[in-house]
This record gives C-alpha cells, structure tokens and sequence, in this order.
C-alpha cells in the first residue's frame, strides 16, 4: 500500500489520469443534466419542483461519502503515518464542508414549496447541520496547529468522532419521526423511483462523484507540492511558509 | 413561462452551479499557483548552484 501511495508516484499517476476523469466528470454532467431537466418526467404530485431532487440527493451524498472518506484517510495516516493519506484527508475537508452546504442550501430551497417552510429541527437536517460543523471544526484543526504530525493526529481523532454523526444522519428517518422522507434510493428492497428519473439521479451522483475526486486530486497535488515549496524554501535559508 | 415554485427549482441548479465552479476554481487557481510557486524557487536553487560551480 504504501508503495502505491508515495507522493511521486501520486503526481505521476494521477496527472496521467486526470484528463479522462476530468472528460468523463464532462459527459456525466451532460447526460444528467439532460435526464433531469429533460428526459425525467413531471411528478404528479410536486410537479417540476421534484428536479431539485437532482442536485440535492448528490450533494447530500457527497457530503456524507466526504466524511467517510476522511475517515478512512484519518485511520490509514493514523494507524501506519502514512503522509499522503493525511493530505488525502485534509483535501476532502473543504470540498466535503462544501457540498454539506449545498445540501443544505436546496434542501431548504426544496423544504418551503414543500413543507412550507426553510428549516425544521429535524433530525435528518439537524444532523446535516452537525455535520457540516464537524467539517468547519475538522477545517480549523488543520489551520490553527502549526506542526504537521500533531495537527494531523488530532485530526484523525475529530474524522473518527465525528463518523457517529454520518450514521446518524443515514439512520435519523428511521430512528425518529422526521418530517424528510426516507431513503428512496439506498434501501434493502431497492429504489422506490424508477425509469427516467432513477436514470437522472443516478448520473448526477455518478458526475458529482467524478467531480469529487477531480478537485480532491488537485488539492491533493497542490499540498504535495507546497511541502515540496516549505523544503525548498528552507534549503534556500528563508524558512518561510 | 415559470410557475411559482420553479423560482425554488432555479435557486437550487443556480446554488449547485456557483458552488460546483467556485470549487474547480479555487482548487484550480491554487494548484497553478502552487505549480508556479514550486517552478520558480527550483530556478533559484539551480542559480544558486550554478553561481556556487563558478566559484
């Protein structure tokens, strides 16, 4: 493992790579978009505003794949310090942080039409909510603490803690009486949406995913090589940065 | 024409849009920066020891 996940071999790899998850990110997003503007027909009961549903769902599956991510990322550079598996980590906080606000953002935009109102305390979106602050308190980890080893270490502990709150978030329409809907999607009997608008939703987490991994590859790189930039600076006495 | 409720329908694609591109671009940006930033400090170090070969 740690062979395929030496610094260098990441920047060979992942720049041979990048154009064609970069294009395939490209059609994902075409064909989804087509599905779910176009293609998908009207619900008979929400109408158009059912479409939101297309970027809510991904986003709020992103956010929760994110934390995941860093999770896994956290106990890999915990558990055998491996140095890439922390920057893998710290790459998915903001991304992650973002597309938990987004969630947010159309699930409250989808909540008024349909529940009449933004926001409820309800343990689907309160969760969310916990969520997206477990992200901003995993984000200001990595920028208040200045030595690496440390910030990374406590960082690791705050992923892992926070991991509760993602199977909260997963179980919290089943565990409570919330006003958000079930799960249509990942169920043990299957989806309960078929045709067209499965079709939509699941290329749109499918382009949403590719994006995902296109943006964290380059955040990726870019801590690669500020580390690359810290050395430098050092070998040429400034020390800076 | 739009109905009442696809203002809400319009918000959430415009939301998805602007945090979508404000992510590629900041990753982006930051990455070429980074690129940059790296490429000119290696011509220093390489100055440095070719004027250090002079001497």
């Amino acid at each position: 493992m740690h062979k395929f996940a030496n610094p260098a071999r990441f920047m060979r790899l992942s720049n041979m790579f990048l154009p064609w998850i970069a294009g395939i990110t490209v059609l994902l997003f075409a064909l989804g978009l087509y599905y779910a503007l176009v293609a998908a027909p009207e619900d008979y009961q929400m109408g158009s505003t059912y479409r939101i549903m297309f970027v809510h769902v991904p986003a709020a599956y992103m956010a929760q794949f994110g934390y995941g991510a860093i999770a896994v990322a956290s106990a890999v550079g915990f558990i055998w310090k491996h140095p890439l598996a922390d920057q893998a980590a710290r790459a998915i906080g903001p991304v992650g942080a973002a597309f938990t606000a987004l969630a947010l953002i159309t699930g409250s935009l989808w909540g008024k039409p349909m529940w009449g109102t933004y926001w409820i305390w309800d343990a689907r979106l309160t969760s969310m909510l916990i969520l997206f602050f477990v992200y901003l308190g995993y984000i200001a980890v990595w920028q208040t603490i200045e030595d690496h080893a440390r910030a990374a270490k406590i960082a690791a502990i705050v992923a892992m803690v926070g991991l509760v709150n993602v199977i909260i978030i997963k179980f919290s329409v089943d565990w409570w009486n919330t006003l958000h809907q079930p799960a249509s999607l990942m169920r043990m009997d299957g989806p309960t949406i078929g045709g067209d608008m499965l079709a939509a939703l699941l290329l749109m987490i499918a382009a949403f995913n590719m994006f995902f991994f296109t943006i964290i590859i380059w955040r990726i790189q870019s801590l690669i090589l500020r580390r690359r930039i810290r050395s430098l600076r050092m070998q040429l006495g400034g020390g800076r940065g | 024409m739009m109905e009442g409720n696809d203002v809400f329908l319009l918000f959430s694609y415009v939301a998805s849009a602007v945090v979508l591109v404000a992510l590629f671009v900041t990753s982006l940006w930051t990455k070429k920066k980074d690129e940059a930033t790296l490429r000119k400090l290696e011509a220093q170090i390489r100055d440095l020891t070719d004027k250090q070969g002079k001497k």
